[in-house]
Order: structure tokens, then C-alpha cells, then sequence
């Protein structure tokens, strides 16, 4: 099964909302709720990266029994130093977005936390391609 | 398990104004936690969680919900935003604000929690 969703960036009004139709389509497939707990934690920071950073981007989400996958692709000025932004603390949103509670420098660090894979490929001035995989460790008996 | 910690009693006790309708009181809480970073509390509030914060903007609500918190407190006096509210309504989950500050807030709800042993 596979899900798409449009992320327009600085639209703070709708951010989030492309995760919770993740989410629900999640719990209603009856995956495990540690699960779901972490691919919403991925979703969501990924798709609000698109809204702080990126002009417009897709978040998408492909689910299987084993695994949930989440790409985030966006056009936008892109990573300048890959290694850089995964340090948590590091972040370049501005003093506005910081003030919401925002941009913190914990989107990609809380990213990798949770995944069981990441892998982020990022062109300057173009955009980046995110591609994160949660496993779905479903209980025995 | 849940707390016995009731919503009359909580909002007695941290001088709460409920800004969404009484039909939002319809969880249970069973902790809290208190950070004004949208990503700390989506990695870290446990759910069933009453979230003190000094953020009054819509997308509370939509952290709250992804982390199935079960209500916000906004502290120092700030009013929430009217499209937070709308939100709020929305995904049922009630929205205070209080005249304490988050440390304050946080001591007294740390207190009526600590007598459930939900601490």
C-alpha cells in the first residue's frame, strides 16, 4: 500500500497533516503501536523539514506487514553539509520559526533515532531526497 | 493505568481556564510533560500525557494528537490562538490556559500526579 501527500513549504496551517492520515491509515492496518510511534515521529519531522526549509515537496509512505517506508522529497535550497544537520543543536531556521518551537536542530537527529534506516541525498539549490524505513517488530504470540 | 486526578480538580489546583468545550474532557491523564519544543515532545511525552507549554499556535494541536496526549495547558497567561481552538475542537482534546508560569504549573500537576504514584 502506498500513500502520497503534497507539502507546501511555510504552510504552517496544514503541517502535520500529511503524518496524521499516515498515522490513521497505520492503526487501522492494526500495525504495532511502538511502530506506528516511531514512523510518526519520522513523518512528521521529515514533512515539517518540507514546510521550515523546502518550496514544496511530497511526503509518501509505503506499508507492508515487515516495514513502513517514508520518502520525503523536496525542491529547495537543499543540505549543505549532510553530516553537519544530523548533529542535534545544529539548525538553520530562522529566529521566527525557532520562536514557534521549531528548528531546534532535533528533526534529523529524532529521524535517525527512530529509523532503521535512513538515507538522505541532497543537492544545493535543487533539493533533498529522504528515504527512512521503520521495521514493523510485531509481538510473538 | 490512569491518574484519579479529576478536571475539576485540575483546574482548581493550577487555576485553569478551559477554552475548548466541556465535550473535550473526554480522556483519561496519565502523566504530563512540560517543553516548549514541538519535536522534544513528539519523541518524548508518553501518551495519555497533559502537555504545559507556551506555545498557543494550531500545530500544538497537531503534536498533541500525533502523540495522543490527552490535553494542553498554556501557560503564563498567554491566550490560546482562535485556529488552535478550531483545531482543538476538532480532535476533542481540551485546551487550558493558566496564569502560572511552566515551572509552577509543572510543580503543582507534578504534585496531584506524585499522590497516584504517576510521576
Amino acid at each position: 500500500m502506498q500513500m502520497q501527500f503534497a507539502v507546501a513549504g511555510m504552510d504552517f496551517g496544514r503541517a502535520g497533516d500529511a503524518t496524521a492520515r499516515i498515522k490513521k491509515t497505520l492503526q487501522l492496518a492494526g500495525m504495532e503501536a511502538s511502530t506506528i510511534r516511531k514512523v510518526v515521529i519520522v513523518a512528521y519531522e521529515a514533512e515539517l523539514n518540507i514546510v521550515i526549509h523546502a518550496y514544496r515537496g511530497t511526503l509518501s509512505a509505503t506499508v507492508s506487514p515487515e516495514q513502513v517506508k517514508i520518502e520525503a522529497v523536496d525542491e529547495g535550497p537543499g543540505i549543505n553539509d549532510i553530516a553537519l544537520a544530523m548533529q542535534e543543536g545544529y539548525s538553520t531556521a530562522p529566529p521566527h520559526i525557532r520562536e514557534m518551537g521549531f528548528g531546534a536542530g532535533m528533526g534529523l537527529p529524532n529521524i535517525r533515532k527512530n529509523a532503521d534506516k535512513l538515507n538522505i541525498q541532497s543537492e544545493i539549490n535543487h533539493g533533498t531526497r529522504l528515504t527512512a524505513v521503520v521495521y514493523n517488530h510485531q509481538k510473538l504470540g | 493505568m490512569v491518574t484519579t486526578v479529576s478536571w475539576d480538580e485540575l483546574c482548581r489546583e493550577l487555576e485553569l481556564t478551559l477554552h475548548t468545550s466541556r465535550l473535550t474532557l473526554c480522556r483519561r491523564i496519565s502523566g504530563a510533560y512540560c517543553g516548549d519544543l514541538l519535536s522534544d515532545v513528539l519523541a518524548h511525552a508518553r501518551p495519555g500525557s497533559l502537555w504545559i507549554t507556551i506555545q498557543k499556535h494550531r500545530n500544538v494541536i497537531a503534536v498533541s494528537s500525533l502523540a495522543g496526549l490527552s490535553g494542553v495547558i498554556v501557560t503564563g497567561g498567554r491566550e490560546p490562538n482562535p485556529d488552535t481552538l478550531e483545531s482543538a475542537e476538532k480532535e476533542l482534546l481540551p485546551v487550558f490556559s493558566t496564569p502560572l508560569d511552566n515551572f509552577t504549573a509543572a510543580g503543582r500537576l507534578f504534585g496531584l500526579l506524585a499522590r497516584d504514584g504517576k510521576t
